[in-house]
C-alpha cells in the first residue's frame, strides 16, 4: 500500500527540488512572509489574490505556490504576536500570552529562535503525519460527527480553568463576556436576529480579526503610552537584551516532550474540518501548563515552553489540515478552502481521483509546504537581530505605525470601515482588562469556540432525541470527554499530591 | 457596609450593564435562540455581580485572595507576586492626564479616518502624533511617506479591497 505513496513521493521531491520550479515555492513564501506581516491581510488574502492571478497558470506551479502560501504565513504571525502582541494569523494570539511577555523581558531573540524552531520542526511532524496517513485518510476523517465537535469545544473551553492567570472569576467573567460577543448575529439554528439592535454590520457577526487587533495590539500600544514605557523591553540599546538565538533553539530540544505532545495535537485537530488552528494552539498551551511539573507560575509571564507548545501544534496543523482537503474535498480552514478553490479551478478534483492519477502532484504541494515552512524560519531566525532592534524603539515612534496597521488591518479584514471602529472599541475594553489585571484569553477563546459549541451541541441534542446518536458510545466522544475531565480535575490531584509530599 | 465606588469597579460595573442588556434581549428571543445565552449570561452575570461588589469592598476582595492563596490550582508563588504587583502597578497607573490623552488620540484616528480615508488619514495622524511627541520634522516626515507608500502599495496590492475614501473621498467622488 505504501510502495506507490513513496514513490509519488520521491517524484514529488525530485520536481520541487529543480530548477526553476524551486523558483515558485522561494517567492510564494517571501510573498506569504511580507502579507502575514500586516495584521488582518494574512496568507490568505495573499491565496484569494493569486486564484484571479494564476487562472492560466498549470498545475504544477499552481501547487507549488500555493503550498509555499499556506505555510509561509504562519511563523511570520507569530513574530509579530512576540515583538509587538499583534497576532499576525488568529492562532498566534495563544504565543502571545507567553512571546510578548519575553520580548518585554528583552529576550525576543530566545523568543524568536525557539518559535522558528519549534515552527520548523513541528511542520516536519505535521508533514511526516500527513505522508503516513495518506493511505489510511478516510477512516479517519468520517468518524468526526456533531457530537466529537461539541466535546472538542468543550475541551478547548476547558483548558480556560487551566490558562487563566489571577482571579478566577475574573478568568471565568471573561469567557462569560466573550461567548456572549460570540452570539451577536443569527442565530445558527433558527436563523433568528440575535443582539443585532436593527444594524446589517452586526448580523454579519462581530469580526475576530478587529477584535484581536483591538484587544492586543491597540490595548497594548496605549498601555505602553499611558504607564510612559519608553520601549517595548524597557531597554533602549541592542546590547541590552538579555537572552539569544541558541537559548531558543536550545529550548526546544530541552523540552521535546512537550514538543512531541504539542506536535501530535496539532496533528490531530488540523485534520478536523473546521476546527482550525487556533483551536489546536490553545488546545496545545493548556496541555503544556497542564503537564508542566515545575514553575507553572510562570506561564504568562514568560515562560519558553509558553512559546514552544503552540508553535508546535499551529505548524504541524498546517500538513494535517491537508488531509481532509485532499482526500474529501473538506476545507480544514480558510487557507486550505482557498487551495480547493484554486485546486477545483485548475481541474483537479479532490478525492479519489487526486489521490490516485495526481499523487504526485499532491505530494509537490506537500513537499513545497515543507519547504516554505522551513524557509520562513531560516529566514526569520536570519532576522532575528533586526527584529529584536524593534524592541528598543521608542513607544512614541512605533504607536501611530502601530495604530495604522491595526486600523489598516481591521478594514481589509473584511472592507468595512465599521471594523476599524470595533477594533478601537475593542482596544479600549483590551486596555481596560490589562489595567484592572482581568485575563483577556479566556474571553478570545470563548469567543472563537462560542459559535462551534453552540451549533453543534443543538445539532447533537437533535440527533440524540431522533435517536440517531448515542453520545455515550462513540469511542472519539468519550476520549474528548475523558480529556476534558483530565483538564479540569488533573490540576486539582497534582495540587493536593504536592501539598501531601510537603507534609511527608 | 461600606461601598465605595473606584475606577476599577466602575469598569466591572460596565461589563456588567452590557451582559445586563444582553440579557434583558435574550428574554425576548425565542426558545432555541435563547437557550445557550441564557445558560451563559446568568453565571456571567453572577460572576460580574460577584467581583463588582470586591471591587467596591476591598475587605472581601482581600478574603477571596485569601481563600484562592489556598493554592488550589498550585499557584501560590504567582498570587504573591501579583498581590505585590498589583500595589506596586496601582501607584504607576494613577496616570489620569496620559489616559485621556490616549484616548483622544485613538479618537482622533477614528474621526480622520472617517473624515479624510485611509490614504489621506493614516499619514496625516503618524506626522500630527509624531510631531507632537517628538522634536524636528525629518523623522515624522519620513515616516508619513512610509506610511502613505504602504497604504497605496496595499490599494494597488489588494484591487478588492477599495479603500475607504472617507468624507473627502466621497465629496471628490471617489
Amino acid at each position: 500500500m505504501l510502495e506507490p505513496v513513496l514513490q509519488a513521493a520521491w517524484e514529488a521531491f525530485l520536481l520541487v527540488f529543480s530548477w526553476p520550479n524551486i523558483i515558485y515555492p522561494i517567492i510564494g513564501t517571501l510573498l506569504a512572509m511580507l502579507f502575514a506581516f500586516v495584521p488582518g491581510i494574512s496568507g490568505f488574502t495573499l491565496m484569494a489574490l493569486a486564484i484571479s492571478f494564476t487562472l492560466k497558470w498549470e498545475p504544477l506551479p499552481i501547487m507549488l505556490l500555493f503550498g509555499a502560501f499556506v505555510g509561509g504565513a504562519t511563523f511570520m504571525g507569530s513574530v509579530t504576536a512576540i515583538l509587538f502582541n499583534i497576532p499576525g494569523t488568529t492562532p498566534s494570539t495563544a504565543t502571545m500570552i507567553d512571546g510578548h511577555p519575553m520580548a518585554q523581558q528583552g529576550k525576543a531573540r530566545t523568543a524568536i529562535g525557539c518559535s522558528a524552531t519549534s515552527s520548523a520542526l513541528g511542520s516536519t511532524f505535521g508533514i511526516v503525519a500527513l505522508i503516513l496517513l495518506i493511505p489510511f485518510m478516510r477512516g479517519a476523517i468520517l468518524i468526526f460527527g456533531s457530537a466529537e465537535f461539541l466535546m472538542l469545544a468543550i475541551w478547548g473551553l476547558a483548558t480556560i480553568v487551566t490558562i487563566t492567570r489571577g482571579s478566577v472569576i475574573k478568568g471565568l467573567a471573561a469567557a462569560g463576556i466573550g461567548f456572549l460577543i460570540s452570539f451577536i448575529g443569527v442565530d445558527p439554528q433558527t436563523a433568528e436576529l440575535r443582539y443585532t439592535f436593527g444594524s446589517l454590520y452586526l448580523q454579519d457577526k462581530l469580526g475576530l480579526v478587529p477584535i484581536l487587533l483591538g484587544l492586543f495590539a491597540i490595548a497594548e500600544i496605549t498601555t505602553l503610552s499611558v504607564t510612559g514605557k519608553g520601549t517595548i523591553s524597557g531597554k533602549h540599546h541592542l546590547e541590552e537584551l538579555g537572552g539569544s538565538l541558541r537559548e531558543g533553539v536550545l529550548a526546544v530540544f530541552q523540552n521535546f516532550g512537550l514538543f512531541l505532545r504539542s506536535s501530535l495535537i496539532g496533528t490531530v485537530i488540523g485534520m478536523i474540518p473546521a476546527v482550525g488552528g487556533t483551536v489546536a494552539s490553545f488546545v496545545a498551551y493548556g496541555q503544556a501548563v497542564l503537564t508542566a511539573r515545575t514553575h507553572r507560575e510562570n506561564f504568562g509571564h514568560g515562560d519558553i515552553r509558553g512559546v514552544i507548545a503552540p508553535e508546535a501544534a499551529h505548524d504541524a496543523k498546517d500538513g494535517a489540515s491537508l488531509v481532509p482537503t485532499l482526500a474529501f474535498g473538506i476545507p480544514g480552514n480558510e487557507g486550505t478552502a482557498l487551495l480547493l478553490g484554486a485546486l477545483t479551478l485548475h481541474g483537479l478534483a479532490p478525492g479519489k481521483e487526486l489521490m490516485t492519477q495526481h499523487l504526485t502532484l499532491v505530494f509537490v504541494l506537500i513537499w513545497s509546504l515543507f519547504l516554505s515552512n522551513w524557509l520562513t524560519s531560516i529566514l526569520g531566525v536570519a532576522m532575528v537581530k533586526p527584529l529584536a532592534k524593534l524592541t528598543v524603539i521608542r513607544t512614541e515612534l512605533l504607536a501611530p505605525i502601530i495604530f495604522a496597521l491595526a486600523a489598516l488591518g481591521a478594514y481589509l479584514y473584511k472592507g468595512r470601515i465599521e471594523d476599524v471602529a470595533v477594533a478601537f472599541l475593542f482596544g479600549v475594553l483590551g486596555y481596560g482588562m490589562k489595567k484592572y489585571d482581568w485575563p483577556r484569553i479566556p474571553l478570545v477563546i470563548a469567543l472563537v469556540l462560542g459559535p462551534l459549541f453552540e451549533s453543534n451541541l443543538h445539532i447533537t441534542i437533535r440527533l440524540h432525541q431522533l435517536g440517531r446518536i448515542n453520545f455515550w458510545t462513540r469511542p472519539v466522544t468519550l476520549s474528548l470527554m475523558a480529556l476534558t475531565v483530565a483538564t479540569l480535575t488533573l490540576p486539582y490531584i497534582q495540587a493536593l499530591r504536592a501539598r501531601r509530599a510537603e507534609k511527608r | 457596609m461600606r461601598l465605595r465606588f473606584k475606577q476599577r469597579a466602575w469598569f466591572t460595573f460596565g461589563l456588567l450593564a452590557f451582559a445586563l442588556v444582553i440579557f434583558g434581549f435574550t428574554l425576548g428571543l425565542g426558545r432555541v435562540a435563547r437557550m445557550v445565552p441564557l445558560a451563559v449570561v446568568l453565571p456571567t452575570l453572577l460572576l460580574l455581580l460577584v467581583q463588582l461588589l470586591m471591587d467596591m469592598r476591598p475587605g472581601l476582595a482581600q478574603a477571596y485572595r485569601r481563600w484562592e492563596q489556598k493554592d488550589l490550582f498550585q499557584v501560590e508563588p504567582l498570587r504573591k507576586q501579583a498581590s505585590q504587583q498589583m500595589e506596586k502597578e496601582d501607584m504607576e497607573r494613577r496616570q489620569g492626564d496620559r489616559e485621556r490623552q490616549a484616548f483622544f488620540w485613538l479618537l482622533a484616528m477614528l474621526a480622520l479616518l472617517y473624515f479624510l480615508g485611509f490614504l489621506v488619514a493614516l499619514p496625516l495622524y503618524t506626522l500630527w502624533y509624531l510631531r507632537q511627541h517628538s522634536e524636528g520634522w525629518l523623522k515624522p516626515m519620513v515616516i508619513a511617506a512610509g506610511i502613505a507608500g504602504f497604504v497605496y502599495g496595499v490599494s494597488i496590492l489588494d484591487p478588492g479591497a477599495s479603500l475607504y475614501g472617507g468624507w473627502l473621498g466621497h465629496w471628490l467622488g471617489r
